[in-house]
């Protein structure tokens, strides 16, 4: 007993030890990186030259329009996707016979199989002057302007996170008990009470981490509003960008990266902790 | 509660040329069936026979291909499961996760409308509680509970509604075989209690003898035969239906003639033997297949050189096996042109000069009338 749990111990220490440099090198040591630059000087070229200022976080309200872009359209943008991945969700998972449902499963993921900036690119050609606009203009609707809008980043957005919310519920209601519908039909629950009273809440782990997955990587898109918000509405990320890559400010950058990080810290502690106080089930931690 | 001899004979649930197909597969053949008020009655067969459907057909999760369903000698043909007044106990209970035991049991009265106060919710909610000793599990999360009182809970759930008929598929075969007996003990008590009709749907022969005033005995979606626990087992009416109820020695072969005492049956081996037909039972004409069937109990063992008094049948063969089982003994004895025949000796007569050991030679014997003939259908 004692010699196997030693082995066993090392062998834990074995196991976890690449998880683990993989962490400090490529996660802790960066934001620790971002954090000290952040508090630095900006080189005459550019990049970063030490220092120790506070006057980065003094400049954050100059980025003020993308927080506030990115903290508006993430989550009107997880909630759309929610509203269209749910229904399609419970297709799949309660409607569709066992022998079409692989199949269009598969044509949920297929899109994935391309590139994010090619699909995205689409989107400008569909929603751009000679798209849909063009076809509107057929049937008497002239100078509607639908790239380079709030509304198009928001069509990008739930096109290419769709996939990531349906799955989640998709998994959530296709494990739910079907004999539970049964029986709250059988104690004259009417198929809406059934959904409102059964489906819904017992689906509530799927929606919520289908919420946060699209939610978390919303806050940090940058390439969407970038091809579809065409320097209108753009993100934090597009301010990053702009920062690292073309202004050269790293240390503001870094400031901008922090903030970032520190919201995201108090919403996703604030949404956690909502939905595990909602929580009821036994297996409903965030699946 | 009520004198069932004396009241009128009120029809709960009727079945009129029911057919049920999914697909090309036909679940339930062109059944009918009636259910008196107050009845305990069983559907009862292997599984794939049809019981399972037909008694989704009266939960309404099944609307008949043919035919017509009636509850309470309305049709419910084309009427959806949440307005039809029976409720169901699921084969695993099927209880909400999300909701503790009162809100489980609650939840009936909670859909109607207008919707009851709450106070009168809880109150009806520990009024049932009580009924199935409950009191105090309220709050409880219903995982926590064990397989009989989530069995219970399951029963509370669909009773607080007051149904015209309790549906109850399969509920006891998740639990262990002596708690399956308290069940069946207390759903019968529970039934008389209540006085509402409880059709019950299963497997197990044994279960739906003790617990059910009629059983219908069913195979390939078909009725094989229907009647009180004794008919069916006393008078079955083919080879199915005493293999499936109780245990039987089948002896089969060809009828070669009848009479007014019997029909006689001619086994492959040559030798012949003499039965009686059941009263319900359909003819058979000479050179048909038939079996007789002799219950184990039916069956007396006696040394071979023991003299034979009366009129039974008699053969003789040799001790194979012997199963000591408590209140009797179980031989296997193979005989003479009769095959291996399954005796049930009890332990009131096992004394020393009846109790037989490996390889004895020995006499069976029974009367004549506790043979049965029956087609092999």
């Amino acid at each position: 007993m004692g010699a196997d749990s030693k082995t066993n111990r090392w062998l834990t220490a074995a196991l976890l030890t690449p998880t683990s440099l993989w962490f400090l090198f490529l996660l802790i040591l960066p934001l620790i990186v971002i954090l000290v630059f952040s508090f630095g000087e900006r080189a005459a070229v550019g990049g970063y030259a030490g220092g120790f200022t506070l006057e980065h976080y003094a400049n954050l309200p100059s980025r003020l329009k993308a927080f506030q872009n990115t903290l508006i359209i993430a989550p009107v943008g997880t909630l759309l996707a929610l509203l269209v991945a749910y229904p399609l969700a419970y297709y799949l998972a309660v409607r569709v016979s066992r022998r079409y449902k692989l199949i269009l499963l598969v044509l949920v993921i297929v899109p994935f199989w391309t590139s994010l900036l090619v699909r995205t690119y689409a989107w400008i050609f569909i929603l751009g002057g000679r798209g849909i606009p063009t076809l509107l203009e057929f049937i008497g609707i002239e100078g509607v302007r639908l790239i380079n809008t709030p509304g198009a980043v928001l069509v990008g957005i739930v096109y290419g996170y769709l996939p990531l919310m349906v799955f989640p519920i998709f998994v959530s209601l296709e494990k739910l008990d079907k004999s539970l519908l049964e029986a709250s039909s059988d104690l004259g629950g009417s198929p809406y009470k059934t959904f409102t009273q059964i489906t819904l809440p017992l689906s509530m782990p799927g929606v919520a981490t289908g919420c946060m997955l699209v939610f978390i990587l919303l806050m940090g898109e940058f390439l969407i509003p970038a091809f579809l918000g065409g320097g209108k509405v753009f993100f934090i990320g597009n301010a990053l960008v702009d920062l690292f890559l073309q202004s050269r400010n790293w240390p503001f950058g870094a400031a901008v990266s922090v903030t970032l990080v520190v919201i995201m810290l108090i919403t996703v502690t604030l949404y956690m902790r909502m939905t595990l106080r909602g929580n009821t089930g036994r297996d409903e931690s965030l699946m | 509660m009520v004198d069932q001899s004396t009241s009128s004979r009120e029809i709960d649930i009727e079945f009129r040329g029911v057919t049920k197909r999914f697909d090309d597969v036909v679940a339930v053949d062109n059944v009918s069936l009636d259910v008196e008020r107050g009845a305990f009655f069983s559907f009862l067969g292997p599984s794939g026979c049809g019981k399972t459907t037909s008694l989704r057909l009266i939960a309404g999760f099944e609307q008949p291909t043919e035919g017509d369903v009636f509850i309470g000698g309305n049709s419910v043909v084309g009427i959806p499961s949440h307005k039809r007044p029976v409720n169901m106990v699921f084969q695993h209970y099927a209880l909400f996760p999300h909701m503790n035991v009162a809100e489980n049991i609650g939840y009936g009265l909670r859909q109607r409308s207008p919707k009851p106060a709450k106070q009168d919710v809880d109150k009806r909610v520990d009024e049932t509680l009580e009924m199935v000793r409950l009191s105090g599990y309220a709050k409880r999360r219903v995982w926590e509970l064990s397989g009989g009182q989530q069995q219970r809970v399951a029963l509370a759930r669909a009773l607080i509604n007051h149904p015209t008929c309790l549906l109850l598929d399969e509920p006891l075969a998740a639990l262990d075989r002596k708690l399956r007996r308290e069940m069946q003990i207390e759903l019968q008590t529970l039934q008389r209690e209540v006085g509402i009709t409880f059709i019950l749907v299963t497997h197990d022969q044994e279960e739906a003898l003790s617990m059910s005033d009629r059983i219908c005995i069913m195979r390939d979606g078909r009725i094989v035969q229907s009647g009180s626990p004794r008919e069916l087992y006393d008078e079955p009416v083919n080879r199915y239906v005493a293999d499936f109820v109780g245990k039987s020695n089948f002896f089969s072969g060809e009828v070669v003639g009848s009479n007014g005492s019997g029909v006689t049956v001619k086994l492959e081996s040559g030798q012949a033997l003499t039965g009686i037909q059941p009263k319900s039972a359909p003819g058979l004409a000479n050179g048909s297949r038939a079996s007789i069937a002799v219950r184990p109990e039916m069956i007396s063992i006696k040394a071979a050189d023991e003299a034979n008094t009366d009129s039974s049948i008699t053969i003789k063969g040799q001790v194979m096996n012997r199963i000591f089982l408590g209140e009797h003994s179980e031989y296997l004895v193979a005989t003479e042109g009769y095959g291996d025949v399954m005796v049930l000796s009890p332990k009131s007569i096992e004394h020393s000069d009846r109790s037989f050991v490996l390889d004895d030679r020995v006499a069976l014997s029974w009367r004549p009338d506790a043979a049965l003939v029956l087609g092999d259908a």
